[in-house]
């Protein structure tokens, strides 16, 4: 079965693609901490630009980094749309809903404004990060970097299991199907509801067998508890350069916004 | 020396399931072995304990004459590579080359010669041009291939398979014979779990038959045509003996099971119809 492709730009060429992974995650991890502390809109559309800037220059499609963009909404789109409704300030716009009348604020809609950008700038930089690099490579980078194994060989699991689940679940639905299951309209549908319990207990427990088996074959190659790595990562004068430039940026940003230079 | 031998080997699940019951056979060196037997017959158990993953509750299982236990596990793993059936559950890192180092990484080798065995065992089954790609990518027979690397690459000197040729279309099947071949060549020690009685006449050169966690039978491929034996195996003859089976010729006699046998009895029968 054919799936998405998390890592099919990474084999592109440009100056962020051949930076060490290490450098590029460390760089990377360092703007996003100080960019979500900024305070002023404007320096964080300054950081959305400078991401978008990156990725382009990096030839990464902007269907694919729309793709990926949307995926703010199921995370913050909710509390973005709720914010100007809840936080208490100057009302802007009112609409009635029935007998209900919700009103926007000026704060809220600043507030929603400001996580909408806040979201787009870390979501950008971690799209930048994992679509120029090679996952296993990224994988390999966080280990070097000290992030905890267990941290990592999770990531990589759940990466390298997930369409393995996917895989069976599509089997699943497509034989539950084949013997002339049609779910029901709606979640009050007992037996669809009871169909889809199974199902899950079904996933669940073949996830955990397949975990032990998988576990067994790790020992059977020798595996003592501890994940080996080996990598050819160099890093080079030009990675100090541009590791140093984007944490500059990031410093740079951060001082302005503190400064208060722009208002 | 044997390069496997197990003696009276008994094993009970933690459930209460017996599962081996007294299994003894022997593997030669070098040699080629079909491990038959019906499903719940004991082969996966088997498998687990040639490979120090199952330590022998009783009897013994000896490699090159060490008596396996939980000191030498490592050492017995290092021997002994086992290709599981699913290649899901072997292959889980995020790329080829780095499944394949896997083994070799925990056998704490050089650098220099880790990065050799990998080559050596992605070229042996085909898959070196393939070594950047993401595991879920591949086709069923490749990640098979994958898995097989990731065995040969720890060069042990017993390669154990389980249903190497199962769900490969023929193919797969041929490429996996021919890597099997080059397996056999460089000296190493197989031997092959599987349901498939033609492979097991065509490439084995000793069978073991073993039923309820015991051996029922050991020996050269001749006792695939042991009507009585397949049937208390509850196995099938090989599709040629079959065939032959149809023949009141053949009803007291040695049936034949491969087709190179079929084809030297049938060359004589016609040469005898055109004098």
């Amino acid at each position: 079965m054919k799936h998405i492709h998390m890592d099919e730009f990474a084999k592109l060429k440009s100056p962020l693609h051949t930076m060490d992974p290490r450098a590029k995650a460390l760089a990377f991890l360092f703007f996003i901490f100080l960019t979500v502390t900024l305070t002023r809109p404007v320096l964080l559309l300054a950081a959305v630009f400078f991401w978008l800037g990156m990725l382009l220059m990096a030839r990464i499609p902007v269907g694919y980094i729309i793709r990926r963009v949307m995926w703010i909404i199921p995370f913050a789109g909710f509390l973005i749309i709720l914010f100007p409704f809840v936080t208490p300030g100057d009302p802007v716009w009112s609409i009635n809903v029935g007998v209900f009348r919700l009103t926007a604020t000026a704060e809220g809609l600043e507030r929603a404004v400001m996580l909408l950008l806040r979201a787009m700038a870390s979501v950008l930089a971690i799209v930048t990060l994992t679509s120029t690099t090679r996952f296993s490579s990224l994988m390999k980078a966080l280990t070097h970097l000290k992030v905890p194994g267990v941290i990592v060989q999770m990531v990589e699991f759940t990466i390298r299991y997930i369409f393995v689940a996917i895989d069976e679940l599509k089997r699943m639905r497509r034989s539950r199907r084949s013997r002339g299951f049609a779910s029901g309209k709606n979640i009050w549908h007992a037996r669809t509801v009871s169909t889809l319990a199974q199902l899950v207990g079904t996933m669940f427990l073949r996830a955990y067998e397949r975990g032990d088996r998988v576990y067994i074959a790790m020992l059977s190659r020798g595996f003592t508890g501890k994940i080996n790595t080996m990598t050819e990562f160099v890093i080079k004068p030009t990675d100090y350069i541009k590791a140093g430039a984007i944490s500059l940026l990031a410093v740079g940003l951060f001082l302005l916004d503190k400064g208060g230079v722009i208002r | 020396m044997n390069a496997i031998e197990v003696s009276d080997l008994k094993y009970t699940y933690p459930d209460g399931t017996p599962a081996l019951k007294g299994l003894s056979l022997q593997v030669g060196q070098g040699s080629r072995v079909a491990l038959l037997g019906p499903n719940g017959a004991g082969k996966s158990t088997l498998l687990l304990h040639l490979n120090a993953i199952n330590i022998p509750q009783h009897g013994s299982v000896r490699i090159f004459g060490k008596e396996s236990s939980k000191e030498n596990e490592y050492k017995v793993r290092h021997r002994v590579g086992l290709v599981f059936q699913d290649p899901d559950d072997q292959i889980f890192a995020t790329s080829v080359w780095d499944d394949v180092a896997f083994g070799p990484l925990n056998m704490n080798l050089s650098k220099h010669e880790i990065e050799h065995r990998v080559a050596d065992a992605l070229n042996a089954v085909g898959m070196w041009e393939l070594r950047e790609k993401v595991p879920h990518h591949l086709s069923f027979g490749q990640k098979k291939r994958v898995a097989i690397a990731g065995v040969l690459a720890m060069d042990p000197e017993i390669i154990v398979l389980d249903e190497p040729t199962a769900y490969l279309d023929p193919k797969g099947q041929e490429i996996l014979l021919a890597i099997l071949e080059d397996f056999h060549k460089r000296g190493k020690t197989l031997v092959v779990a599987t349901h498939d009685m033609d492979m097991a006449a065509e490439w084995a050169d000793s069978v073991i038959i073993i039923k309820d966690g015991r051996t029922l039978a050991q020996g050269g491929t001749d006792v695939l045509g042991d009507r009585d034996l397949v049937r208390e195996a509850n196995l099938r003859l090989t599709t040629v003996s079959q065939i032959f089976s149809h023949f009141g010729q053949y009803e007291a006699k040695e049936l034949p099971k491969t087709i190179a046998e079929a084809v030297t009895i049938l060359n004589k029968y016609f040469d005898r119809e055109s004098c």
